[in-house]
């Protein structure tokens, strides 16, 4: 029953929370002053916690995460729910369907799901402090702040080197249609992960559908998420994936036989965003833990664990590119509202699952 | 004789309702509040929202046409029928000679068989689909290697993502269902009928297939439907291997209604027809067991005579031991060289060998050891409340002390035609809003195991119950003795081990659930499957092994003790 008592009072902070910020945010879109920012610690450390949905990270770096913000933060916990991009944003709906709010802060790697957050007002404005530390192309990703890049990544070209010498290896998208790699090609599937559904879009935006119908006729090995190529390809069931950066450089640290390409045709580049729900049960909490996605501890903690630094002052991990020298591809964020669903549609139609 | 039997059967008919009907009510009503609280307003919740139109104003029957005139989604339902349909006659397969080999030969190491058979009913499906995607994937799968190597065959034998694969990975793990149902029929049958036979003169063989096989056929046909039910809920095992072989099944499309851009409406329309399958099912179910099910545990005893094979012995053990390999050692094997391998693809060697995949999960991962924590308690709160629950159903429904009681049996079978995805959806959209806000705690949690494994429960209290003669009962009655009394003194110590054996059933059912668990959990409520999904979604398979085998260690060994417990008091009651 303490559950029960817990959820009812986190629902009525949450409550006047929103009323009182509101004013506040339309007010004040700038970052704040050093008087306001010791007022909004002592609020949040009032709250006591924030809860955190998150898709991007593995459970592992994601406690992670966390922890460096309680310990810069004492007395705020962090309390991750990590699952897939489809659960989490699934379960947003459902508990705002059932008039329930427990999550505070929204990390997903599919920027659709924003735009309808955004729509719908699920999510609220608010620029983070130190915002502007970023690098530029990182910054305003929404251009009304209701969302803030938290992680960048690539999905790129992924062989195990075992199996598929350099020399052999496929240099370009394109490449993965040469019937020497029938049976061998290993991705996830877009309704499961963000990540996957837009790498398929962006392909599409290159090379049309065509590509995707020519792409079944090898034979792919479709698994769930983006990371699931990883694994088939760890094991030599498969043996050149598209892949995401971050996962396939961790798999090949701990001693798996693979490598990642960057495809001349372009790697998919990838924004994983955050926001703060408009009903988010502890909203300065909150705040501070979307301005600290803007801080070096933060980017050097994705250096640790293998993913693209968000701050040019944090260098990458070994193995990675600065992205500044990658060829980038990326379909606009309207077009990933709009498309991914017909995407999804022509993905099953096609393939069959 | 046989007037004086329906005599007696007719005077419990009439007798013991009149002696309860002061006093009905306090056992009839808070059960039936009970069964309404988590049976009931959460599928009333799901028919709702089923009819609910996607804007939420108005019903509208669109879902049902939308998931019914989709050939996608009709192909999902065949694909399920025949999976579910194949499982089953294979759960047969493989468990009737080996109930029958077990419980009625001489057939040796029968401890050991009896645990293979609890380990592979422990063992979580997704954790064998996990393992045999190692084992039989079409290029890199250790046997197909072997064949490759052996032979020089340019192809793989086996590819385990196929509606093949899926069939025999998921029957692995479900066959215990029909073992368990063909051993307690067989137990219960005295043998004094087979021993006539034989004495006019007929085989072993005759035997068997003229007076054993009829005497348990409702038995297996109870297996059959139960290993239907489950294979067609199974969600797991489907989603790591039928997606890959690119092919649906109902919880999959399921699944996938959940996910962006979601559908949740159809979804619930779509899940609705397979409550009238089941329930048509369960139906036919109950019909065989009235025709051909009677009492065989009564009070005049009975002995079991032990068929002796001589040197055929160990071809029913080969059997077993063949079954135990597939589902059990190769799989158990292959995950615990992953969980000590720094990098399982390099295979085995002494500087690929490492402990600190245990260590992560078991210490450094900051969320697994309060996952484990979570499991046990949730899943055994939930057995001791099912198993309770069911009880009291299956003796107010056997012993007919109300008139229409059957009804809350067939409330409590409910549950096991509602795949664990939709009955989630059920428990959100009853519980999760006012007046019971229990989302994110861990009662949800709780409830739904106990809603979702009530007829594990059920099944395994009416079968004790159906054991036992009501004349043993009315004997107590004669002898003085009240109805609380005699509940307590005589019927429960008479069916002890089936209502301990009915706990255990349960919580491992529930230690092992994820279909349900995955749309519930919460930060503070995850348990060992929803991690072990995060995980296999990561790519981490070391760690993911990892904790698949602490968790098989664990409830493997719960259950040992337990069975070890209850078998030891029985043998100190017959002596």
């Amino acid at each position: 029953m303490a559950g029960m008592e817990r959820l009812g009072g986190l629902r009525r902070r949450g409550f006047l929370g929103g009323m009182l910020l509101a004013p506040l945010v339309a007010a004040r879109p700038v970052a704040a002053s050093a008087a306001e920012d010791a007022a909004k610690i002592a609020a949040a450390k009032k709250e006591g916690k924030v809860v955190w949905y998150v898709s991007m990270f593995d459970v592992g770096s994601a406690e992670q995460v966390g922890k460096a913000f309680e310990a810069k933060y004492p007395g705020i916990t962090v309390q991750v729910v990590r699952a897939t991009a489809g659960v989490i944003y699934q379960r947003v709906l459902q508990e705002a369907q059932a008039g329930v709010h427990a999550d505070d802060v929204f990390s997903s790697t599919d920027e659709g799901h924003y735009l309808n957050f955004k729509e719908n007002k699920v999510i609220r404005p608010y620029l983070p402090v130190d915002a502007d530390k970023v690098i530029p192309r990182f910054q305003h990703i929404d251009p009304d702040n209701y969302y803030q890049i938290a992680t960048v990544g690539v999905m790129l070209l992924v062989r195990n080197t075992q199996k598929v010498p350099l020399a052999d290896a496929p240099k370009k998208w394109k490449d993965l249609l040469d019937p020497k790699w029938k049976n061998k090609i290993a991705f996830g599937h877009p309704a499961f992960s963000g990540y996957v559904a837009t790498w398929v879009l962006s392909l599409t935006n290159l090379y049309g559908w065509d590509y995707f119908v020519e792409l079944n006729k090898q034979n792919p090995l479709i698994g769930r998420s983006a990371n699931d190529a990883i694994t088939e390809l760890d094991s030599a069931e498969r043996l050149v994936a598209a892949g995401p950066d971050s996962t396939t450089l961790k798999s090949k640290n701990r001693g798996n036989p693979i490598d990642l390409l960057y495809p001349e045709d372009g790697s998919v580049f990838m924004t994983a965003p955050s926001a703060i729900l408009t009903k988010a049960p502890h909203p300065h909490a909150a705040e501070l833990f979307m301005d600290f996605f803007m801080t070096q501890e933060y980017s050097q903690i994705l250096a640790r664990n293998g993913y693209s630094p968000l701050r040019a002052d944090v260098a990458p991990p070994k193995g990675l590119r600065p992205l500044s020298e990658v060829k980038l591809i990326r379909p606009p964020a309207q077009q990933l509202k709009t498309d991914i669903p017909k995407i999804i549609e022509k993905f099953r139609a096609t393939f069959g699952v | 004789m046989v007037t004086a039997a329906v005599d007696a059967e007719a005077g419990a008919k009439a007798a013991i309702p009149r002696r309860w009907r002061g006093i009905g009510w306090v056992a009839w009503l808070p059960v039936l509040v009970i069964l309404f609280i988590l049976v009931v307003y959460p599928m009333v919740w799901l028919v709702l929202r089923a009819l609910q139109s996607p804007s939420g104003v108005g019903l509208t029957l669109h879902n049902f046409v939308v998931a019914f005139s989709t050939l996608r989604y009709l192909t999902a339902i065949r694909n399920s029928v025949e999976l579910a349909g194949s499982v089953a006659l294979v759960d047969l397969v493989i468990a009737v000679p080996m109930a029958w080999a077990v419980v009625r030969t001489d057939m040796p190491a029968k401890g050991l068989v009896r645990a293979s058979v609890l380990g592979a009913f422990i063992t979580p499906g997704f954790l064998g689909a996990i393992a045999w995607t190692l084992l039989a994937g079409p290029n890199a799968g250790w046997l197909n290697r072997w064949w490759m190597m052996l032979t020089g065959a340019g192809t793989g034998l086996f590819n385990i993502y196929s509606l093949g694969g899926l069939i025999f990975v998921i029957s692995l793990y479900t066959y215990p269902y029909a073992f368990l149902f063909a051993t307690t029929a067989l137990e219960l049958m005295s043998s004094e009928m087979e021993e006539a036979a034989a004495i006019l003169g007929a085989g072993t063989w005759r035997i068997m297939r003229m007076i054993t096989l009829p005497l348990v056929l409702p038995a297996l046909l109870a297996g059959f439907i139960m290993a239907f039910l489950e294979s067609m809920a199974d969600l797991g095992a489907p989603l790591l291997l039928a997606i890959p072989a690119r092919f649906q099944v109902i919880t999959t499309q399921l699944f996938q209604f959940f996910e962006y851009p979601s559908q949740v409406e159809v979804a619930a329309a779509y899940s609705l027809p397979l409550l009238v399958i089941t329930g048509a099912l369960l139906f036919v179910q109950r019909r065989l067991l009235r025709r051909k099910g009677f009492a065989t545990f009564t009070g005049k005893g009975g002995a079991q005579r032990v068929i002796r094979l001589g040197p055929w012995r160990f071809l029913p053990l080969a059997w077993c031991l063949f079954v135990a390999t597939l589902s059990l050692f190769l799989p158990g094997f292959i995950l615990l060289s992953a969980a000590l391998a720094k990098a399982w693809a390099r295979g085995w060697a002494w500087q690929n060998l490492t402990f600190d995949n245990f260590r992560f999960v078991l210490v450094e991962h900051p969320t697994t050891p309060r996952a484990i924590a979570n499991s046990f308690i949730f899943s055994s709160v939930a057995a001791c409340a099912a198993i309770l629950l069911a009880f009291l159903i299956a003796y107010i429904v056997n012993r007919r002390l109300f008139r229409g009681g059957w009804v809350l049996g067939y409330m409590a079978m409910m549950p096991y035609v509602i795949p664990g995805i939709v009955l989630a959806i059920g428990f959100l959209a009853a519980y999760a809003r006012p007046p019971f806000e229990l989302y994110g705690t861990a009662w949800i949690m709780i409830f739904a195991f106990t809603s979702r494994f009530l007829p594990i429960a059920y099944v395994t209290s009416d079968a004790s119950l159906k054991s036992v003669h009501p004349e043993l009962e009315d004997a107590a009655r004669i002898g003085g003795a009240g109805p609380f009394r005699t509940l307590v003194e005589v019927t429960v110590p008479l069916i002890k081990r089936g209502i301990f054996g009915g706990w255990l059933l349960v919580l491992i059912a529930a230690l092992r659930e994820l279909s349900t668990a995955i749309f519930l959990f919460s930060a503070n409520t995850k348990v060992m499957t929803t991690v072990l999904i995060d995980l296999s979604e990561e790519g981490d398979f070391e760690r993911l092994a990892a904790l698949g085998v602490v968790m098989l260690t664990l409830t493997l060994a719960l259950a040992l003790v337990g069975y070890r417990l209850v078998g030891r008091r029985l043998l100190a009651r017959a002596e």
